[in-house]
């Protein structure tokens, strides 16, 4: 180290002092100074109070008017700290380039100059116009060598020049400089590492807290609505052993119906559970989609199934293409058409009416119909699983099928919705990206 | 033992349920027709001798109710209603509900239910308890008086 530092502090000028110098410090002191700008460097992890630190206690430990120092990195220098006499100056940023900060910024080669004004290294017309008069440059590098700042201790009114001591001095404080920046920069990297991390455990905490809520959901769907058909069949059984020496009892008819009825119920919940968990974890591929063959699809399997009755539907023509699963939006269709045809009052015949809309970027299919309408409060519920808001009684179904195209057309990016009044019909939407040759395949 | 003037309101939506419930009250005594019905709505018209339920003969009042949690657990709204009526807030409520969820046990008993029930599966089990209820609810128990039965009486 002592060779090296002579070799460059000879480049540097014809007049070394180091000689003298050197023995008016005391090398205890300096070596008291620098233990204790360790510990401090080391305490924080700020890295602007450790750069504040840095330049401060150099000029200090060195006896020089100003220094400053800085961040860097392939781009540059930043975080610019420049002490004058003590206090903080503000400086603008600055490339480095030709001059010595520039060389011992790209060589990673601390450089000592007494005599900037002659020093064949030096531009003497940006040396004049600083007016430095003796400066220090030394590249702060971590213990892996990789480069992270710059230090430069500089005197413009003091002719005294800079020792050989002082350099060395200098050269110890950039290493501890250099591998608290380092430390410091490992930390804030961790710090936001962990917050990006805290970002998506929150996120998938919230994922969880849905998918447990759709648990609950399905818990609670086992336990009433499939032991509902459930206690039907083996009570309905039950009642008919008592009854198995009167074969001519009418009852007997009825109660084997209920539990045919019954098990075809359990069997269309399961079906329907089964859908629904599937449509959660199926891999959907997104194609362009002709709705008006999906809404015509959706119509045949409505009019086969039967369960509706008589029905009127009417389609409009030209319905757009739109980007999803063929077979996904016939069941989200469906299920919204066999919705609109089941909720109509007694005696009224369904008339239903689909329709599109187009924006920019968007489709939006309309299912309206002529039925008894969902009061506001009840609007959000339907969508949810397992909801029903009328009894067996009055109206089939085990109140899956919305819950499935919910699930369906979030599934798909797409969004659905309901406008409606008690009495006066229902107008189901669901809204689509738009499909086109564009966004094919 | 026979219940003749022990008039039971049933609120249960799933009508398979109200007629096992229906039969095994008739089964184990009760010969005062039980009133079912399937909507809290027609419910509270019952309790107020509302509409078709005005006449105080056919549709006499209840000395207890049997309530089925029904979908999206309306039952538990009808029953905070209930005690809500100053007229029918001492009237004994026995939840009669196919689902044992903590939470909807919990709900029904701070809204003010007395007992508990979860329906069985079996019909014959559903004998035994209906008999256990009978005994309890109209034969051991003290019933209140209501002030409904002195407005309509």
């Amino acid at each position: 180290m002592a060779k090296e530092t002579s070799e460059i502090a000879a480049t540097g000028t014809s007049e070394v002092t180091a000689a003298v110098a050197d023995a008016d410090k005391p090398v205890e002191g300096a070596l008291f100074s620098l233990r204790k700008l360790s510990t401090s460097l080391h305490s924080t992890l700020d890295i602007v109070t450790i750069l504040d630190r840095v330049v401060a206690e150099s000029t200090a430990i060195v006896g020089a008017e100003s220094g400053l120092v800085a961040l860097c990195c392939g781009e540059g220098i930043f975080s610019f700290r420049y002490f004058q006499n003590g206090r903080l100056v503000p400086v603008n940023d600055w490339i480095p380039g030709s001059e010595i900060p520039g060389r011992v910024i790209f060589q990673t080669e601390p450089y000592l100059s007494n005599d900037p004004l002659h020093d064949p290294q030096i531009d003497p017309l940006r040396a004049t116009a600083n007016g430095v008069r003796s400066v220090v440059s030394i590249p702060l590098v971590d213990t892996s060598g990789e480069m992270v700042g710059y230090l430069e201790i500089q005197n413009k009114k003091s002719s005294t020049g800079f020792t050989s001591f002082d350099f060395e001095q200098l050269t110890t404080v950039a290493q501890i400089a250099g591998q608290a920046i380092a430390n410091a920069k490992a930390f804030k990297k961790i710090a936001q590492d962990s917050s990006e991390l805290e970002t998506r455990v929150a996120e998938r905490t919230a994922q969880l807290q849905e998918i447990n809520g759709e648990l609950d959901a399905f818990a609670y769907s086992v336990s009433h609505d499939l032991r509902a058909p459930l206690r039907a069949i083996q009570s309905f059984a039950e009642i008919l052993q008592e009854k198995k020496d009167k074969p001519e009892d009418p009852e007997r008819r009825e109660y084997l119906e209920r539990i045919a009825a019954a098990a075809r119920d359990m069997d269309q919940l399961i079906l329907d559970l089964l859908a629904y968990s599937r449509l959660s974890r199926q891999e959907l591929l997104l194609h362009t989609v002709s709705l008006a063959q999906v809404v015509r699809e959706a119509a045949d399997q409505l009019a086969l199934a039967g369960e509706s009755g008589a029905f009127r539907l009417e389609i409009a023509d030209n319905l757009p293409q739109v980007r999803g699963d063929h077979a996904v939006l016939v069941q989200v269709v469906l299920n919204l058409l066999s919705n609109a045809a089941k909720y109509v009052p007694e005696g009224v015949t369904p008339e239903l009416r689909v329709w599109a809309e187009q924006s920019d970027a968007k489709v939006r299919l309309f299912v309206q119909d002529n039925g008894i309408g969902i009061a506001s409060e009840n609007q959000e519920r339907i969508f949810r699983v397992f909801e029903r808001l009328h009894g067996v009684e009055s109206y089939q179904g085990n109140g899956i099928g919305l819950a499935i195209a919910r699930k369906a057309v979030t599934r798909l990016g797409g969004r659905i919705g309901v406008q409606s009044k008690l009495g006066e019909g229902s107008r189901f939407w669901i809204e689509l990206p738009r499909g086109g040759e564009a966004v094919s395949g | 033992m026979s219940y003749v003037h022990h008039t039971i309101l049933l609120l249960d939506d799933n009508p398979d349920d109200a007629r096992f419930i229906t039969l095994a009250l008739q089964r184990v005594g009760v010969i005062t027709p039980v009133q079912a019905v399937v909507a809290p709505e027609e419910a509270q018209r019952y309790l107020g001798g509302e509409g078709r339920f005005s006449d105080n003969e056919s549709f006499p009042p209840p000395v207890l109710v049997l309530l089925d949690l029904i979908a999206s657990r309306a039952g538990l709204e009808f029953l905070a209603w209930l005690r809500q009526q100053p007229a029918l807030q001492r009237l004994p409520v026995v939840v009669l509900s196919s689902c044992r969820e903590e939470a909807d046990i919990n709900r029904a008993y701070e809204l003010g239910c007395n007992s508990y029930l979860v329906k069985p599966v079996s019909f014959n089990t559903l004998l035994v308890m209906m008999q256990t209820l009978t005994q309890y609810w109209l034969g051991l128990n003290e019933t209140p008086r209501l002030y409904c039965v002195n407005q309509r009486g």
